[in-house]
């Protein structure tokens, strides 16, 4: 007995993206969750569950609870983590739902991420807790930009991977944020600004690096049985897995162009029952350009060291065999820590992208962070419901 | 990659810039940072299977063995990878970019990984290169681990 299919996503909600909301993270929270639970058709008081991930920067469910009136929940998470356990953070909403321990689950984050504190950045501090840390920051080593970089450097040389295949993900991207209302940044762009876009962490340039931005997303997860009676078209979660990869401390560290999604993957795949091939679109977690080009190898989308030349072969752009992020990711829609990657991929199965939609797709990929930084590593596949 | 190494800020104005970062040693990691006081690059040898670890912590994720000893490295190593920041991030890096980081991987032991800065000339730069490393600058009571590259011609 595994989970596959025994769950599903009745409902997405959103916020307005910004670069200032001029609200709480509480108000985010909040008018994000009764989205979703609107575009379920459910009622607040249908919510049994809630679920959040935050780096101590945002409202847990002990506080959105009573704010919404809740006071009976079955299940309430609060998962200590960013982009590596957002996926993760799905998946324990649909071991809840698929154990019968709670019918409604609500999946949320809720970040005031550019006005509020900004990770690795130089708002407001919190320094994570981590035991590579001190290790590091004192060299000015403190932001997944310089980690990430690292990493990039290491496929370039490995792999000849060039400015250029990291400059069309961008490219792509925003393309794709054209046809997107929600996207903070939505005036097309060329390789060549690409290009003259200034060095932040040599490989990356400004382009190479996503938005930080204030919002709110929010997930509806209930059974597969009840999503069938609901408003919108039922998307089941056909797998969820967790990896975990290397870091400084785990004494095996034999290069950074493989990312803990080689040992994500298979899991994945197995528990869904699906193979590369029968993945429709992706929506990839992009905090830099390089984690979608490590993922879409991977993930088996193409083979080791050949993601520069897949990508520029059109293959992730619009009309390509694999679309990626659609809804231009964290480059030009907005950082939401994965759940915008995760709503996307619903409204996709839904069929409700309007100018963007891929036709008739039918299963995604949705995917946090590659474990490249924290080492952790999560992603979901969902299949459109047959009905 | 249009990179003018020259332009470089040296390692040694940077590592340890910011007072708030400097390290405050625990139970685990003060044999560490004594041994970069001392001049010596200390990580630690299992007593049982003899693989090296670092950072520092309490067993060997090889054989869980909690008995350790600490052992000093020539200092010898090789670019793992390095990046150029540009951008600070922080206010404390503002006077300092652009500045050099890179991961080393010790020669004793090549899944050992150090992070840290670039000192002397960076003609050169690579992944692969051979440095050496470089017990300075100092703050309060913690020197940092700087990095020369071997073949730039200052030893």
């Amino acid at each position: 007995v595994t989970a596959r299919d025994r769950a599903a996503v009745a409902g997405v909600g959103y916020t307005e993206f910004s670069l200032d909301s001029g609200v709480t993270t509480m108000t985010l929270a909040t008018r994000a969750i009764r989205r979703a639970i609107e575009d379920a058709g459910l009622s607040v008081a249908d919510i049994d569950g809630l679920a959040t991930y935050s780096m101590g920067d945002s409202v847990g469910p002990s506080m959105v609870a009573p704010a919404l009136g809740l006071t009976d929940l079955s299940y309430l998470l609060h998962q200590v983590g960013g982009g590596t356990v957002s996926h993760g953070v799905i998946g324990n909403a649909m071991l809840a739902v698929a154990s019968g321990q709670s019918e409604v689950v609500v999946v949320y984050r809720a970040l005031n991420g550019r006005s509020g504190h900004r990770l690795g950045g130089t708002g407001t501090g919190l320094v994570n807790v981590n035991v590579e840390t001190p290790y590091k920051i004192s060299y000015g080593l403190f932001s997944a930009a310089q980690e990430f970089a690292l990493a990039a450097r290491q496929h370039m040389v490995k792999y000849g991977t060039t400015s250029e295949h990291l400059g069309q993900i961008a490219v792509n991207q925003r393309a794709f944020a054209v046809k997107n209302e929600r996207a903070i940044k939505r005036s097309p762009i060329t390789l060549d600004d690409y290009l003259s876009s200034r060095w932040i962490v040599d490989p990356f340039r400004l382009l190479d690096c996503c938005l930080e931005s204030d919002g709110a997303c929010a997930v509806v997860v209930v059974s597969a049985e009840r999503a069938r009676d609901l408003r919108q078209h039922p998307v089941l979660i056909s797998g969820a897995a967790w990896g975990i990869g290397h870091t400084m401390l785990s004494n095996g560290w034999p290069d950074q162009t493989q990312s803990a999604v080689i040992h994500t993957a298979p899991r994945l795949y197995r528990m869904a029952g699906l193979r590369p091939q029968d993945v429709d679109i992706a929506m990839l977690y992009d905090c830099f350009t390089y984690s979608v080009l490590v993922q879409v190898e991977d993930f088996g989308f193409c083979d080791k060291g050949d993601g520069g030349p897949f990508i520029a072969s059109g293959a992730t752009a619009e009309g390509g065999s694999i679309p990626v992020n659609t809804h231009g990711g964290f480059l030009s829609e907005a950082y939401v820590h994965g759940l915008n990657h995760f709503c996307e991929a619903v409204q996709q199965l839904r069929h409700q992208c309007g100018d963007r939609q891929v036709p008739g797709a039918q299963v995604a990929l949705s995917t946090g962070q590659p474990g490249l930084v924290g080492g952790e590593s999560s992603a979901v596949l969902l299949r459109r419901a047959d009905r | 990659m249009t990179l003018d190494h020259a332009d470089l800020v040296d390692g040694s104005l940077v590592a340890g810039r910011e007072p708030s970062f400097v390290p405050t040693p625990d139970a685990d990691s003060a044999p560490f940072w004594q041994g970069l006081l001392d001049g010596e690059l200390l990580v630690q040898r299992c007593t049982n299977c003899r693989r090296l670890r670092w950072p520092a912590r309490c067993l060997c994720n090889r054989c869980y063995s909690e008995e350790t000893e600490w052992i000093a490295l020539s200092g010898r190593g090789r670019i793992f990878s390095w990046a150029i920041s540009h951008h600070p991030f922080m206010a404390a890096y503002k006077e300092v970019v652009p500045f050099a980081i890179v991961y080393v991987a010790v020669s004793e032991q090549d899944d050992i990984v150090i992070p840290g800065n670039l000192t002397g000339p960076a003609e050169g730069l690579a992944c692969d290169v051979p440095v050496r490393a470089v017990f300075g600058p100092e703050h309060g009571n913690v020197t940092f681990l700087t990095w020369r590259i071997e073949d730039s011609g200052e030893r």
